[in-house]
Formats: C-alpha cells, structure tokens, sequence
C-alpha cells in the first residue's frame, strides 16, 4: 500500500508537521476567547483527539490486513500455477488471457509466448470445431459446461482432456480448466507398453525366423498373397530376403526356379498346405517333393494351421516344414537293406529248408532201411518154413508117402504163410503212406500194430518188449506219425541197450488215461540219458551215435510230430534204471 | 522127442530152435530122412542145454537168436561139456563170411546151414557128422 503524497509517514513526523501548522505567523489573529469559549474549544480539541487516535488505529489495522493479503497471493500463484490442472483464461475468440505453468506444459509451449494466442491452434482437427461450439456455449451460459477435445501430442497420437469452463462476472472472459483423462491416460500408458511389447515380439520373430532350421512360410492373407517365410525358407526357394513367396493362382507372377509335387504330380496352388490352412483346414504330416528345375528333389513333411482373427475366421495360416531328404534317403537304403536282408534270409531259409529235406529224406531212407530189416526179420522165418514145406514135398513123394491129404495139408499151412507174409507187407505199406488226414484210433492198437512191425528185430536182439495198457484212450491224430514216434523211440531204446551191452535188456510200453489225456510211457533199463545231454536230445540234428548211427532227425521230428501236429506233449526223464519217454496226447 | 524106425538107434540128433513151425518141420523131415536116428527138439538154449546133459546127443543143430539163451552161447557150453560134439548151426543173421571164420576157428563149430534153409545142404552135413562119428566108432 502507497502512502498519499505530502502526507508523513509516521507519528513523529505527523507532529512536526502540526506544530508547524500551529505557529502563531501561520494562523489568522481572532477576537480573544472568554474563559467559557476557551472551556469549550478545548473540549473540542480532545474530542477530535480521541477520534483522531481512533482513525490512527483502524489505519494500523488496515495496513496488517494489507499485508497478510499480500502473503497470500503469493500463496495462491503457486497453487495456481502447480495445480495438476491447466487453468486458461480465454476471450469468446478463444484467446489465451493467462495460463497458469500447467496448461502451459498441456501444449509444451513457453507460458509468456501462450498469452494472446488463440488456443485452438493446439487442438486437433477432429475435435477444434467441437470447441469453438463449446467456447459459444460457455458464453451464453452463466453455469459450468464440459466438453472433451484432443490437444494435438507431437510425435504421438492427441492427447484427449476434458475440459470445464465458466465465464467471468465481466461476461469478456471464461475461466477454464483443462483436465488429463485418468482412464484414457492408463490406456496411453498400457498402449505404449503394448507397442514396446509388440516391437520385442517383432524382433524376437525375426531372429527366429533367421535361427528356425524349419522351412517356415506365413500367409498374412486368406489368397495367401502376401507370404513371408524363414531364412531356410528363402535359401530352400533361392529368392531374396525380402520376397513374397506366395503362389497364388496368378501363373505369371509365380515363381519358376522350382515345382512343388505329391506323388508324382504337381500340387496345384490352391492345394499347397498353406493354401488349405489358409482357408481354415488344419493339415497335419503333409510330404511332398520340392523339385527344383535342375532336376534336384528334396523331401519335406509339415504341418500348416490356419491363423484366425477375433472372431474366428481364418485370416492367414502359418506352415513349417523340414527337409527330410536325408531321412528318407536313410529310410530308403534301409528299406533296401531290409529287403537285400529278407531276401538273404529266405534264400538262407531255403537253403535250410533244402537242407531239411535232404536231412529228412536221408532221415526217411534209414527208416526205410530199419524198416526193410525189419521185414527181412518179419520174413526170414516164414520163407524158412516154406523153404522147408516145398522141400519136404519132394522128401515125402521119394518115401512114397506123397498123398492128398497130405498136399491139402501143406497147401493150407503154405497159404498160411504166404497170406501173413502179404499181410507183413501191408502193415509196412500202410507205415510209409502218408497220413492225409486224421483218423480216430486208440492208443493199444497203434502199439500193438506198431510192436507188429519191429518186433522181429526186438527179438533177434533178445529185447524183451512188454505192454501194460492200465488204461486205454482213444484219439484222433495222424495214425502213422504217431506210430513212427513209437517206432523212432523204442530203436533208440533199443541202440542204447544194445550199444552198452545191458545184460537183460527190456521195454515196457505203458498206455494209461491221465485227466483226459492219453498216456504213452516207453521206458529202458539201459541206464539213462545223462544229465548233460538230457536237454538237447529233441534238438535238431543232435546225436550221440557219431556221424554213422543217425541222422539227429529222430526225436526232433518226434517232438514235432507230438507237440505240433498232435497239440501233445513229448517229454523225457531218466527213471534210474533207464530212460522213460512220455507221449500225452 | 523121438521118432524114426527099426533098430535102436546108434546116433541122437538134438534140434534146438525157437520158432515152432521150423522145429517141427526139421525134425519131421530129418527123421524121415535118417530113419536110424534118434530126434530130439526144444525150444531156446537153456533146455537145450538140460537135454544135453541129459542126453548127450551126437549132433546138434541149434538156431542162433533165440530166447533165453542163444546158439553161440550153447556151442561154448556143449564145446566145453563133450567137445567130440558136432555142431550144425541155422542162421539167418549173420553173414557167411563169419560163420566161415567161426567155423574155422572160434567157435569150432562143423557146419552152418544160411536160411532159407536148403535141405540137401542140412542132410550133407547130417551125413557127415554121422559117417564122422562111424569112422570116430569103428
């Protein structure tokens, strides 16, 4: 506050200043005063000092006021211009009048350099006329209205705030004040972070897409127009870095270094995996050729899956491929050693099989050998005995005892033999045919046949053979094989006992019925089998009697007979005495 | 077993065989042949060995393979009773070739006869025996 001018400043000075005043020189002679006149000035003179010292006094208090009021418009700028809000003073033009620091940051602008500007300059395009009718509406009104516009943001998208004005009491200006939009703010925030996000994912794309050893391809489109792809992708195709690699049916603008075949036929662009994935069909193991145009072939197998768009649909597709050329190759010399392979086994196998037959025809031909001893066995006595009866005729004629009875009666017992000698044949013929298909028999009865056979040769070696049938059992089986098992049994028995000289030597034949099953038993008394042999005897070509005695074949084919053929089961045991074989069938 | 006319017999036969059939056809035919000879007949060679102790026949045919006990092992034990024995063996196993070397040496038998058997083969060597043992008696 300012002081009047030629007025003092303090008491001190106020009362020189009277006293000056109050010189005699300086005041008009008048008519002397009575004593009641004076009486009564004097009155006057202390009331006017008591009102005097009553104006003083309000001065002083003024004066306080005045500067307390000073302290707090200091106060109030600061808030004014710190306020988190722009706060503008604005004409109906919309010129600026005063901006406190923050409106000022709002538009990045030097404050002094904002005044008397016009505010619109820094709004959007979009959202300037929405303010000018804004500002209109201010003015007519007396209450606050609110509108939001965009300040233009350089380098970025316009920042939007709200804004809320009221106009001054003058009706010349509005008093405004610009607000930042909390929610649109966090958006901003999120969507700068997003876009650093994205610019990462980007980056990290690309170096994969340079790192991937995969034949990537990336459709960004339905057509697949548009195709971008890995750095294998790039040298696979022999195109730029920066190529599109699609083929779309456009035929003049598809890429002519390379074809892409299945099965021998080109595939036709709408068909390549990334074309189907691209309309929406997932394809999964897909193989096809990449043959380029020097004739070269390489093998790929991938997948290609549609990319699909908010709603669902399919928007583009991303397919990846490896090049499996090397693995097929492998795969394919493999495939061609396996069959190199299974065709040496088969040849191999044949030749075993060969091999077999003449093991088992030599086989065969020693049984036949055995077989033709045995009926030299069968037929020595009885050809002995006809020998003798022919003879005797002779004899009995020279004696003159020749008759007729006589001649029926050696007619007869000749008749006899030849018929059993016929018959001997039979039985041997009937062993060797082959067994065609199965026939029921029972169990004594192909032993007794089978004994019928070999039983001359038992003899001759003083073999005794004895049958104890507890139990007889029927079965169906190859009749034959059967009794060759029989027969393959009781030589080796009989090969045992000869070959260790067994005093009495002996076979007793069991037939018994156990759980349903029929029961064979063939045991020796020439000792056993010993132990360490005991398990390889079924083996195939394993033989104890050296290179002239067998063949090896003998149980082999006995075990096979019984066990597969039969459905039985062949097994061996030593009982102490000897070894007994047992057939359960 | 004895058969045969006339005179009491000077030579006994033994025929030991076990097939049934040829004992008795042998001894038929031999008896009828020799009819001044005595036959007798069995089975396998233990009781042709008791039948020798018993009889002790001048001639004895045997059969090899036999039950119980066979010819070779009844020529040792008759070789061993009364070694002026003559032995006719009957076989159909063995080859000829061994009954040769048998005769000339191990077992020391007289004759062997291959079956089939044919009877003037057997009757010859009957014949033999017999005039041996009638030039052994006078």
């Amino acid at each position: 506050m300012g002081t009047d001018k030629g007025l003092p400043s303090c008491s001190s000075e106020l009362r020189s200043f009277a006293e000056e005043r109050l010189r005699p020189e300086n005041i008009a002679a008048g008519p002397s005063l009575t004593h009641e006149e004076s009486q009564r000035l004097i009155h006057e003179l202390q009331v006017h000092r008591i009102e005097l010292e009553m104006q003083n006094e309000e001065l002083r208090k003024a004066r306080a006021e005045r500067e307390e009021l000073v302290a707090q418009l200091g106060k109030y700028s600061d808030l004014y211009d710190f306020a988190p809000v722009g706060y503008f003073n604005l004409d109906h033009a919309g010129l600026i009048r005063s901006v406190n620091l923050t409106g000022a940051g709002f538009l990045a602008v030097e404050r002094s350099l904002l005044i008397g500007r016009r505010l619109d300059i820094f709004i959007s395009d979009e959202t300037r006329p929405v303010f000018h009718d804004y500002l209109d509406k201010v003015f007519a009104s007396e209450s606050r209205e609110t509108c939001v516009v965009e300040f233009l943001n350089k380098g970025f998208s316009p920042r939007p705030v709200q804004v809320e004005a009221v106009v001054a009491e003058s009706g010349e200006e509005c008093r405004a004040v610009f607000m930042e939009i909390p929610e649109r703010k966090r958006t901003e925030e999120e969507l700068l972070a997003a876009k650093s996000e994205a610019e990462r994912y980007c980056a990290e794309m690309a170096a994969l897409m340079d790192a991937v050893p995969v034949a990537v391809l990336i459709a960004h489109d339905v057509e697949c127009r548009y195709v971008t792809g890995s750095r294998i992708t790039q040298e696979l195709l022999g195109l730029p870095a920066t190529s599109n690699y699609y083929k779309s049916p456009l035929p003049s603008e598809r890429p002519r270094n390379f074809l892409l075949m299945k099965d021998g036929r080109e595939i036709p662009a709408g068909q390549l995996p990334i074309h189907l994935a691209a309309r929406g069909q997932e394809v999964r193991d897909y193989l096809f050729d990449l043959v380029y145009a020097d004739g070269t072939v390489r093998t790929f197998l991938g997948d290609a899956v549609p990319l699909l768009d908010k709603c669902g649909r399919p928007r583009g597709a991303i397919g990846a491929f490896i090049d499996i050329t090397e693995r097929k190759r492998a795969e394919d010399a493999l495939t061609e050693f396996n069959e190199e392979l299974e065709l040496q086994v088969a040849q191999r196998t044949a030749e075993l099989r060969e091999k077999d037959q003449i093991l088992l025809s030599q086989s065969r031909q020693a049984a036949m050998g055995e077989m033709l001893g045995n009926i030299a066995h069968q037929w020595r006595q009885p050809l002995n005995v006809l020998g003798l009866t022919i003879q005797q005729l002779l004899l009995i004629y020279d004696l003159g005892d020749f008759n007729r009875e006589y001649l029926e009666k050696i007619v007869k017992s000749s008749m006899d033999l030849i018929l059993h000698m016929s018959g001997t044949i039979d039985d041997f013929r009937n062993y060797f045919r082959p067994d065609k298909e199965k026939v029921e028999f029972r169990l004594s009865e192909v032993i007794a046949d089978t004994l019928a056979l070999i039983d001359a040769g038992f003899k001759k070696q003083r073999i005794g053979i004895a049958v104890v049938a507890k139990e007889d059992h029927a079965i169906n089986g190859y009749r034959n094989e059967f009794t060759q098992v029989i027969i393959n049994i009781l030589n080796n028995a009989r090969d045992a006992m000869t070959e260790r000289g067994v005093d009495k030597p002996g076979v007793t034949i069991t037939i018994c019925s156990e759980g349903g099953h029929g029961v064979v038993t063939i045991a020796d008394n020439a000792g056993g089998i010993p132990e360490e042999i005991i398990e390889r005897i079924f083996d195939p070509y394993f033989t104890t009697k050296g290179p002239q005695g067998g063949t090896g074949v003998g149980l082999f084919m006995s075990k096979t007979i019984i066990e597969k053929n039969m459905g039985g089961r062949l097994s061996v045991r030593n009982t102490g005495d000897g070894a007994e074989f047992r057939i359960e069938v | 077993m004895k058969s045969g006319t006339g005179p009491i017999p000077l030579i006994s036969i033994l025929i030991v065989e076990d097939e049934e059939q040829t004992r008795e056809l042998l001894a038929n035919t031999l008896s009828r042949k020799f009819l001044d000879v005595a036959i007798h007949t069995t089975g396998n060679g233990r009781t042709g060995l008791e039948l020798f102790r018993k009889l002790t026949p001048e001639i004895v045919i045997t059969d090899i393979n036999m039950p119980e006990m066979g010819g070779f092992q009844l020529v040792f034990k008759i070789r061993s009773l009364k070694p002026d024995t003559k032995l006719i063996v009957l076989t159909g196993c063995a080859g000829e070739e061994t009954m040769k070397d048998s005769v000339a040496k191990e077992f020391e038998i007289d004759h062997f006869i291959l079956k089939p058997v044919v009877l003037n083969e057997l009757f010859a060597a009957v014949e033999q025996c017999i005039g041996g043992i009638v030039q052994h008696q006078t």
